[in-house]
């Protein structure tokens, strides 16, 4: 696999999950950065198969784990999740499904859930995003009909 | 956004109906009004979803930084072979042409310079003795 694109799925997809998780993109480029380091020195393997479903999942797994961790150290967990309503796992899950499409069985295996938890993990965070999205839109359609009276 | 249906196959039909679909559903459901707006209910939703996440992109000003931090963090363990094989090539030059000069100097020395001509003497001495 060629450097270039290698650099350009680490950081299309994968500071995408990175963002979606923590949604800070400075917290979310350093963690792209550091698992970078540690599979380049340690596991080769996927950043070479990076195209590969399987090494795939191991890259996303490997950043959910330390942006949970991460989440932990700096309180994001407590502090910005509280007001996100949903924990990392379960946005973890979403991601995966919805961007990276992979199956719930093997979203389920990788994060230790079973398929109840990932269903509902996917249901109810894609309905409050579409719950946002409705809410977006008929604000900005408001707004649009003031300016136009 | 979700679609009202008295199609009992229309609500059936879920976010993952391509992955359950059986053949006698997906002949139903090119005729079935209700489960069509459905299906496209969904995949309006989807589309919206994607749009949304796409906001999670990495912009276009945090985008350079990432991408040197991660061609530092790719090269910093594993240097491109190109480079090395060319940094062996270059001590390997060198090596050779101080070997080259230390040579040249080794052979003008009086000892050595002796030795050959006493080498050159016996030569020419043996050669003479054997033609004739």
């Amino acid at each position: 696999m060629k450097v270039k694109t290698l650099l350009d799925t680490l950081t299309d997809k994968y500071f995408q999950f990175a963002n979606f998780l923590l949604e800070d993109e400075l917290q979310a480029m350093q963690l792209v950065v550091d698992v970078t380091t540690a599979l380049a020195i340690e596991n080769r393997d996927c950043l070479v198969n990076i195209d590969k479903k399987p090494y795939q999942l191991q890259i996303y797994q490997k950043i959910y784990e330390l942006a949970e961790r991460r989440a932990n150290q700096l309180g994001i967990g407590e502090l910005g999740l509280a007001q996100k309503k949903y924990p990392l796992k379960d946005r973890a899950v979403f991601f995966l499904s919805e961007v990276g499409d992979f199956s719930q069985i093997e979203i389920g295996k990788s994060l230790n859930l079973s398929d109840v938890e990932v269903i509902q993990a996917i249901e109810v965070i894609r309905a409050d995003i579409l719950y946002k999205i409705q809410n977006k839109d008929s604000e900005s359609f408001r707004s649009n009909s003031q300016y136009a009276s | 956004m979700q679609a009202s249906s008295d199609c009992f196959h229309a609500k059936q039909i879920n976010n993952n109906f391509t992955k359950n679909l059986n053949k006698q559903f997906s002949e139903h459901i090119e005729s079935c009004p209700d489960c069509l707006k459905k299906i496209k209910t969904i995949q309006q939703q989807k589309k919206a979803v994607l749009i949304h996440l796409d906001s999670y992109k990495a912009t276009k000003e945090i985008s350079p930084d990432l991408r040197r931090e991660l061609r530092e963090a790719v090269e910093l363990a594993h240097p491109k072979k190109v480079k090395v094989v060319k940094k062996e090539m270059k001590s390997l030059g060198r090596k050779l042409s101080l070997m080259n000069k230390e040579m040249f100097f080794e052979i003008l020395r009086p000892k050595n310079l002796a030795m050959l001509t006493f080498a050159i003497f016996f030569y020419l001495a043996t050669s003479a003795l054997v033609n004739k």
